[in-house]
């Protein structure tokens, strides 16, 4: 399964993904892929609720992440 | 591309943050730790078998990854060891016990067969089975430094127990040498030692060479006889003649942990061994050269405390059991092909993440929590919780542990009740607080107070069938509740009232599997690959094509000054059956 999100980082939009293998990839919307994260755990959901957070729903916790400048 | 971490730690030292469910959440539902598997066939249907701490063995439908029957109940302590065999043309589960017991297990019927063997003294650290003339025989290995044998009909031993002093037995299997039943055990003095399974004695002797104690053996016959493999805390596995008593070569590749569990497989014309250990990777070697094969499979998300090979539609297949969870690899592709729900990944089904507010854990005695914050709530078997940085807890009283055991939680979301509204179903509290919004197996939608941990009114109600996605947000200027379900449709509910606002909205063929709510629009993604758009309880423009599974995932945002609509699927392999994901689709334009 594949969970998706859209938000802003650095002012730019873009797409997150993460998977049940626990990769989480952040993506332009119309371009390539610019980050890649390895969790230990099956992805069950993503948010970009706070600006420059990806939140990222991991078994039964949450990771934030910080996405870099892309 | 610019990687950031190729793997993080699990309990947040990278700097960024991690939150858990309570601790009391282990200690209700026990360790479910997979320390035991095993692959085996019910008839034309293959399985897996798991032992886990929580005293219980599972089988599970290999293809499917869904559980067969209840749980093979028992043990009085945690399960050590499973085998799987055959007696009197039954598929039959031997397990080993910390209660000192073997018991033996009927797969079809999920009974017990027999009486409980008191095996050992101590606690039993493996299993095994095999066959002796035309016997179906069990050896276990105990901490009490025995290794006993039992004949599996009458399940009286065979022999008097192998007192093995000073080995201090760990793992057992049964192999055949030169025609003769041998028992080959691996002990905690770093020896690996053959057993004549008639009589008992040794055979040969011992085979040193293992720097710490021997935690796994395997056999496999090649074209230079009985070899064992074996695995070792010292990090390294080995393999041995069993006719010269030999080390047959160490050009094994060290793990970096612990080894726990290896397996002998038969693809592509050659022996491999699988093996795995705390270093959370699986790696396959060539039986007869030492050269590793293929890349090693990573993705067990704890270390590896088993392993089994068997086929599974006509593919060779590994299945490793780790903290929570199993899973299946293809032995020759090293792709993962299906998870085995257990443990915690068997309560937590679904999870949401989110803002969560400044007013959690009211109802837990923490109070006000200063500022707002980032969580998660998440969704199982029998409950819904939630977790912060700062604070977890449950919120439960109406999908409860007391309650109707049948109820599961298929979807959450986060939501906010109306600051504007006057809220007459609300049981109480500010207004403009967090809330759980939890789709349920049983046709219901409901609703949680996070700052209470008590549930909003009455469950809604409508769904003809398990309610499998829910959203939760602000939709026309209201807060709404959007739920979609197994019986195809989507229901709009008001927040404020808990009433349905509007006919269910038709028009997907399959189940719903995932909704978004945007400023002007709800969308939603099911089992037919379409994603729907609806506005003011009515469809907007036709339904957007062009995937080919289900649309598991959908978010709503802004590009480029458009609405846009992102969703995720899941496709399947051709022809192999296997689960895997697609990249998201690019961004669609919901074309208003």
């Amino acid at each position: 399964m594949t969970v998706v999100a859209i938000g802003h980082v650095d002012g730019r939009t873009v797409v997150a993904s993460g998977d049940t293998h626990g990769t989480v990839r952040l993506w332009h919307p119309t371009g390539p892929e610019v980050s890649t994260w390895t969790l230990p755990g099956a992805v069950h959901a993503l948010g970009f609720d706070v600006p420059g957070l990806l939140t990222v729903g991991i078994g039964a916790g949450v990771i934030g992440i910080h996405p870099e400048r892309v | 591309m610019a990687a950031v971490d190729d793997v993080l730690d699990p309990v947040g030292s990278f700097g960024r943050w991690l939150v858990r469910p309570p601790d009391h959440y282990s200690l209700r539902h026990r360790s479910r730790t997979v320390v035991a598997v095993a692959l085996d066939r019910l008839g034309d249907r293959p399985i897996v078998v798991t032992g886990t701490f929580d005293h219980l063995v599972r089988v599970w439908d290999a293809t499917t990854g869904e559980q067969i029957g209840d749980p093979l109940a028992g043990h009085t302590e945690p399960v050590s060891s499973i085998a799987t065999g055959t007696l009197d043309g039954r598929t039959v589960i031997a397990s080993g016990s910390l209660d000192r017991t073997v018991r033996l297990w009927d797969v079809a019927t999920g009974e017990p067969l027999g009486t409980t063997i008191d095996a050992h003294t101590y606690v039993v650290e493996d299993v095994a089975i095999g066959y002796l003339d035309g016997r179906t025989i069990i050896a276990s290995a105990g901490r009490d430094n025995t290794i006993r044998i039992h004949d599996a009909r009458t399940l009286e031993p065979l022999a008097e127990p192998i007192e093995a002093k000073g080995h201090w037995p760990r793992s057992v299997t049964i192999g055949i040498l030169d025609c003769l039943t041998v028992i080959v055990s691996g002990g905690g003095d770093g020896t690996v030692r053959i057993w004549d399974a008639r009589t008992g004695r040794p055979v040969g002797r011992p085979m040193a060479g293992h720097t710490d104690a021997v935690t796994t053996v395997a056999v496999a016959t090649l074209h230079r006889g009985l070899v064992i493999v074996s695995g070792s805390s010292d990090m390294t596995v080995r393999t041995w003649s069993a006719n010269t008593f030999e080390s047959i070569d160490v050009r094994f590749i060290r793990h970096t942990g612990a080894v726990h569990a290896v397996a002998a497989a038969r693809t592509g014309g050659r022996t491999i061994f699988v093996t795995g250990g705390t270093d959370k990777v699986l790696r396959r070697w060539d039986a007869t050269t030492g050269e590793p094969v293929g890349e090693p499979i990573t993705g067990a998300p704890f270390s590896v405390h088993a392993v089994a090979t068997g086929d599974l539609d006509g593919r060779t297949v590994v299945v490793a059991g780790s903290s929570d969870t199993a899973r299946i690899w293809d032995v020759t592709t090293g792709e993962p092909v299906v998870d085995l729900l257990t443990g915690r990944y068997d309560w937590v089904r679904t999870v949401a993440a989110g803002r969560v507010g400044d007013h959690l854990g009211a109802g837990f005695g923490e109070g006000d929590a200063a500022g707002d914050q980032l969580g998660a709530v998440f969704g199982g078997v029998d409950a819904v919780g939630w977790a912060t940085e700062r604070a977890t807890g449950f919120s439960h009283p109406a999908v409860g542990y007391d309650g109707d055991p049948r109820t599961r939680v298929s979807s959450v979301a986060l939501g906010r009740l109306d600051r504007r509204r006057r809220l007459p179903w609300r049981a109480g509290g500010a207004p403009d607080r967090p809330i759980i919004v939890a789709g349920c197996d049983d046709g219901t939608v409901r609703v949680f107070d996070l700052a209470t941990n008590r549930a909003v009114g009455k469950p809604l109600t409508g769904h003809l069938g398990a309610v499998t996605a829910v959203a939760a947000g602000r939709h026309d200027g209201r807060n709404v509740v959007v739920s979609g379900g197994d019986d195809t449709t989507v229901r709009v509910w008001d927040a404020g009232t808990g009433r349905s606002a509007g006919e269910p909205l038709t028009g997907h063929t399959g189940p719903i599997r995932s909704i978004a709510i945007g400023h002007d629009l709800v969308v939603s993604g099911g089992d037919d690959a379409t994603i729907h758009r609806w506005a003011a309880g009515a469809p907007v423009g036709p339904p957007v094509t062009g995937h080919t599974g289900p649309v598991r995932s959908l978010a709503i945002g802004r590009l480029d000054g458009r609405d846009v609509i992102v969703s995720g699927v899941t496709t399947t392999g051709s022809g192999s059956g296997t689960s895997s994901p697609a990249t998201p689709s690019a961004p669609r334009s919901p074309d208003r």
